[in-house]
């Protein structure tokens, strides 16, 4: 009886529950990435890219017989929609197959969409039971349809590892944030910071874009405008959002000291004017040595923010043949990376309190421990306050390595 | 409301039809006086050879008549009582006239000896008849089961007994003077019951009969051809010893006195099996073993009524505490060192004649994960082994259940690529995924059931045949994904790596239930899969010892149970076996190292 009754709750359990859930591989389409525009008619435009496994798996080539062009990895379907959840049933009747938001690891917004808000696009999304809170996200120049169709993959086949580990390399080079769906999200709605989205573009001119002068200019550009070989995707610089509306760009430089000051930066090159011989120049590699140190003081109407900063560059190339491994030396060019980074950092700071007039840099993450409950902190109105804060910034720079080399000797003539 | 669930249950399962007569051919009384006459005749000319295949008849019909007397009963009663248990089948006849006494008179002795054997048709039996060589002769005879002896022996025997025993006679007891004087076997028995004299021919002995003596001598001429000891076939270790148990019991458990020389390990005999009766035999460390634990392994096995008892393995069957669960409940081992340090810890080892597996008693599922190879190994190496052996148990239960789980419900879970390079490959293959991993893995177990059957000779037509067909052709017919093929040969792989082969096959079952689980549930359906997979697990007992000990219900964990810690720091015996001791050795147990100078690695 015992048995009977356990065999019978079983059964109520797999009948009751059933299998509807499941959702075989070979009927379901994978979007791997989405691009958004402004479509006609206030409607949304919404372009998928989605994954074709055959090629990926590389079961295609071999066996089809008659197909004779090289199938690609992926395909793409836009459409005009009021809403990108809409858009994604609407692609039921365009593909054959079931879509899946489940593996969609990017979006792609475009500039103009950007400017006027991205809430619209948002709101539902965070809603949705399939998208992915740590996908990345990208504001395009352009339009999103065109960047994705014109970014050629060359060493990836699937474009999700592609944007996936372009996303990532910000640790290498420092020039752009990374930003995650649910985060982005997250800090369109809160007080105490505002959202920065990395700035992604095609490089239309190649080589023939116009190049910036040599002192301290390494990433001096916007995504799209650096000279480089062939018509590619950059992935450079950042857009500024206050609140789901986009109010600015900065440049890769730029956009290294805003991670600086974030603390977000691993690892960047920089390159600066020879404090002992100006013309040439010296590459650093900077470290972040550890986690800025931010101190305010949010209660009158000026709030003080103390930013210290903790660098630790190592030197790559002195082409002026002066000997920076001397301790003395050394210390003067400390002092020069110094200098340079608070006064770079001086700079952003101000253009955001002027310019933009809002807190990228997440100062008010910081201000808001002050307070106990959050009425209080909503009634200070740091949005308001911060443009008018006094922000003071000290830069600790400890050259601890020179590279292979310990000392620079002087060519004999 | 209360009603509604037991009429539910009425209409679902199978109620037994309690009027309905199973087919019982009944005798009329006619039939049964016939009956009683033929038995009779029989008795009289027993020699008459077509008696011989009526005995058994008669038996038989003696069992339905006894059956139809019952058969009011219900059918399930009948089964149970049959009756063929209970009777002395081994000693019917005239025994019974003088309650299977030998006689002083060799003559009748002998007849006696006649009807038990089915003499002449029998021909195994040999009646060896001679004079004993003192003064006066006696006339004597001689017993014994031709291929069952030592002929050499035997030769020996007679010889002395009609050569060598020229001595005048003194008065007393025949037998005793024989035994004490004359017969150069080193162990001989009085006995005076026909019951031993048959049990002891029957088992290789030979028995002597003397003219004028109610007693015959059992000697000891065991001689019966059998298998070398030789490596065990299944329990194969690299470092350790390389003996393996054998088929004869004698044999067996000398093997274990080699590897556990004491006098306290004792070896108790039992005999298991009505119509073909065998021996079985326990033993265990005197001074160590449970009482309660040695008394409880006697009662069950004395308890036993079976026809017969082949192997260790049925006796399993009849001694387990729980037959329906899925779980082994002992542990069988081909390897005698194994046996030795399990009697150290204060099991009790059950050994059948005949059976080269011998059975441990009480057993957990650490130890069925456990090889013995662990504790002669160093112990970062068995440490190593032993965790390898753990995922593979996992593995070979799961893998497949959470494989299709992820695939049919959990897609996210998985890297994109993976996925993608997943659905790639199955494309082209028709089938959903739970029939395609249904159709390899039963393809696997029908290599793995054909590679035990197949004769030795074609053996290696089965590699080919699985190689090829599984791992090849079937994927470039589009049949299944090469990324499945990949994973139902790491289950296979892993199965293998269990070390006890009644465990890899409970795990083998589980697995398919898993299967579907997966399939129709995903993770929710291996989670309750798991979760009444451990109530089953946590509730059994072998021989009163949780199966789980000592993580089930929680005892002292000790440092040889999921890893194996240095071999100084065991220094208790399991504390789940409740032996009578408990330390197995003293804290200090590697008495070179100087105190104090820190390199004891203990932590306490």
């Amino acid at each position: 009886m015992k048995t009977v009754k356990l065999v019978f709750a079983l059964a109520v359990i797999i009948f009751l529950s059933g299998c509807w859930g499941s959702q075989e591989t070979d009927q379901t389409a994978l979007v791997l990435a989405m691009g958004f525009d402004k479509g006609k008619n206030e409607n949304v435009r919404v372009t998928f890219q989605i994954a074709n496994p055959k090629v990926i798996a590389g079961a295609a080539g071999g066996g089809g017989g008659g197909g004779g062009d090289q199938e690609k990895p992926y395909l793409f379907t836009t459409m005009d929609a009021p809403l990108p959840v809409a858009a994604f049933h609407l692609l039921n009747v365009v593909r054959s197959r079931d879509i899946s938001l489940l593996h969609n690891k990017i979006f792609i917004f475009s500039e103009e969409a950007a400017r006027e808000g991205l809430a619209r696009y948002m709101q539902p999304l965070n809603r949705f039971r399939e998208t992915r809170g740590t996908a990345f996200v990208f504001v395009c120049r352009g339009t999103a349809r065109d960047f994705m169709e014109r970014d050629k993959l060359e060493l990836e086949v699937s474009p999700a590892k592609h944007y996936e580990i372009v996303a990532s390399l910000t640790r290498l080079h420092g020039l752009g944030p990374t930003a995650h769906f649910t985060d982005f999200y997250e800090s369109t709605k809160t007080h105490s910071k505002e959202p920065v989205v990395p700035l992604v573009g095609i490089n239309e001119k190649g080589l023939g874009a116009p190049a910036k002068s040599q002192v301290d200019s390494l990433g001096d550009y916007l995504a799209g405008d650096l000279p480089a070989s062939g018509v590619t995707a950059q992935f450079l610089g950042t857009a500024v959002f206050s609140g789901d509306k986009m109010v600015g760009e900065l440049t890769g430089d730029e956009s290294r000291y805003l991670l600086m000051l974030k603390g977000e930066m691993q690892q960047s090159f920089m390159v600066i004017d020879d404090p002992k011989r100006p013309g040439h120049v010296i590459g650093l590699t900077l470290r972040q040595a550890r986690r800025p140190v931010i101190k305010t003081s949010a209660s009158g109407e000026a709030p003080v923010i103390d930013v210290e900063l903790f660098q630790e560059p190592s030197l790559v190339g002195v082409p002026s043949g002066i000997n920076y491994e001397d301790l003395k030396l050394k210390k003067v060019l400390e002092k020069e990376i110094a200098r340079l980074i608070t006064e770079k950092c001086q700079e952003l700071v101000s253009r955001s309190q002027d310019e933009f007039r809002i807190d990228s840099f997440g100062f008010g993450q910081y201000a808001k421990r002050k307070y106990l409950t959050v009425g209080e902190w909503d009634k200070y109105n740091w949005h308001d306050k911060y443009p008018d804060a006094q922000v003071n910034i000290k830069v600790n720079v400890k050259i601890r390595r020179t590279g292979l080399q310990l000392k620079t000797v002087k060519p004999t003539m | 409301m209360n009603k509604i669930l037991p009429q539910i249950m009425k209409i679902l399962t199978y109620q037994e039809n309690k009027e309905d007569e199973s087919f019982v051919l009944e005798e009329n009384p006619t039939e049964k006086k016939a009956w009683q006459d033929s038995r009779a005749g029989g008795e009289k000319d027993n020699k008459s050879g077509a008696d011989e295949e009526k005995k058994g008849d008669i038996a038989e019909a003696s069992a339905g008549r006894e059956a139809g007397e019952k058969k009011r009963t219900g059918r399930r009663r009948i089964r149970k009582t049959s009756p063929r248990g209970e009777k002395k089948a081994a000693v019917p006849g005239k025994m019974a006239q003088n309650d299977g006494l030998i006689t002083n008179d060799l003559e009748s002795n002998r007849k006696i000896i006649e009807t038990l054997y089915g003499l002449p048709v029998n021909k195994d039996v040999v009646v060896r008849e001679f004079e004993l060589g003192t003064v006066p002769g006696i006339k004597a005879m001689l017993v014994f089961m031709d291929g069952l002896v030592d002929k050499a022996i035997i030769n020996h025997l007679l010889q002395s007994l009609m050569l060598f025993s020229g001595v005048g006679r003194p008065g007393g007891r025949i037998a005793d003077f024989v035994k004490e004087n004359l017969l150069p076997g080193n162990q001989v028995q009085e006995v005076e019951h026909f019951k031993d004299v048959l049990k002891g021919v029957n088992s290789g002995d030979s028995a002597f009969f003397f003219e004028g003596s109610d007693r015959s001598l059992v000697v000891e001429t065991k001689g019966i051809e059998h298998r070398a000891v030789d490596k065990p076939n299944t329990e194969q270790t690299v470092r350790g010893p390389q003996e393996g148990f054998g088929e004869i019991l004698r044999v067996n458990t000398a093997l274990i006195r080699k590897h556990a020389r004491s006098g306290e390990l004792t070896t108790e005999m039992f005999t298991v099996g009505e119509r073909l009766p065998n021996d079985v035999a326990i033993m265990y460390l005197r001074d160590l073993a449970n009482a309660d634990l040695v008394k409880e392994v006697k009662r069950r096995i004395k308890s036993i009524k079976i026809d017969f008892m082949m192997d260790s393995g049925m006796l399993e069957g009849m001694i387990e505490d729980s037959p329906y669960n899925l779980n082994p409940q002992t542990i069988a081992t081909e390897r005698p060192d194994r046996v030795a340090a399990f009697l150290a810890e204060g099991k009790v080892a059950i050994l059948v004649n005949g059976s080269p597996q011998v059975l441990v008693v009480p057993c957990t599922m650490y130890s069925q994960l456990h090889t013995g190879e662990e504790s002669y190994l160093r112990w970062q190496y068995g440490t190593f082994t032993r965790y390898v052996r753990l995922l593979a148990f996992y593995i070979s239960f799961l893998l497949p259940g959470v494989y299709l789980s992820i695939v049919l419900f959990h897609q996210e879970m998985i890297p994109t690529e993976l996925l993608l390079a997943i659905a790639g490959n199955r494309e082209r293959v028709p089938f959903p995924s739970v029939v395609e991993l249904l159709l390899l893995e039963f393809s696997f177990e029908l290599v793995r059931e054909a590679g035990v059957r197949i004769p030795g000779v074609i053996g290696t037509t089965i590699g080919i045949v699985g190689a090829l067909i599984l791992g090849q052709a079937s994927v470039q017919a589009n049949i299944v994904s090469p990324i499945l093929v990949v994973l139902v040969a790491v289950t296979g792989l892993s199965s293998f790596a269990v070390p006890n082969f009644a465990l890899a096959f409970t795990l083998r079952i589980y697995r398919f239930f898993y299967i579907i689980l997966g399939a129709l549930m995903g993770f929710f359906g291996i989670t309750i899969g798991l979760f009444v997979q451990i109530l089953f697990t946590t509730n059994l007992k072998s021989f009163g010892v949780p199966y789980l000990s000592p993580s089930g219900p929680r005892t002292q964990l000790g440092y040889d149970v999921v890893y194996r810690l240095p071999l100084f720091l065991h220094e208790k015996r399991p504390d789940y076996d409740n032996p009578q001791d408990v330390r197995r050795a003293p804290r200090i147990s590697r008495g070179w190292v100087k105190r104090g100078g820190g390199n004891n690695g203990r932590s306490d």
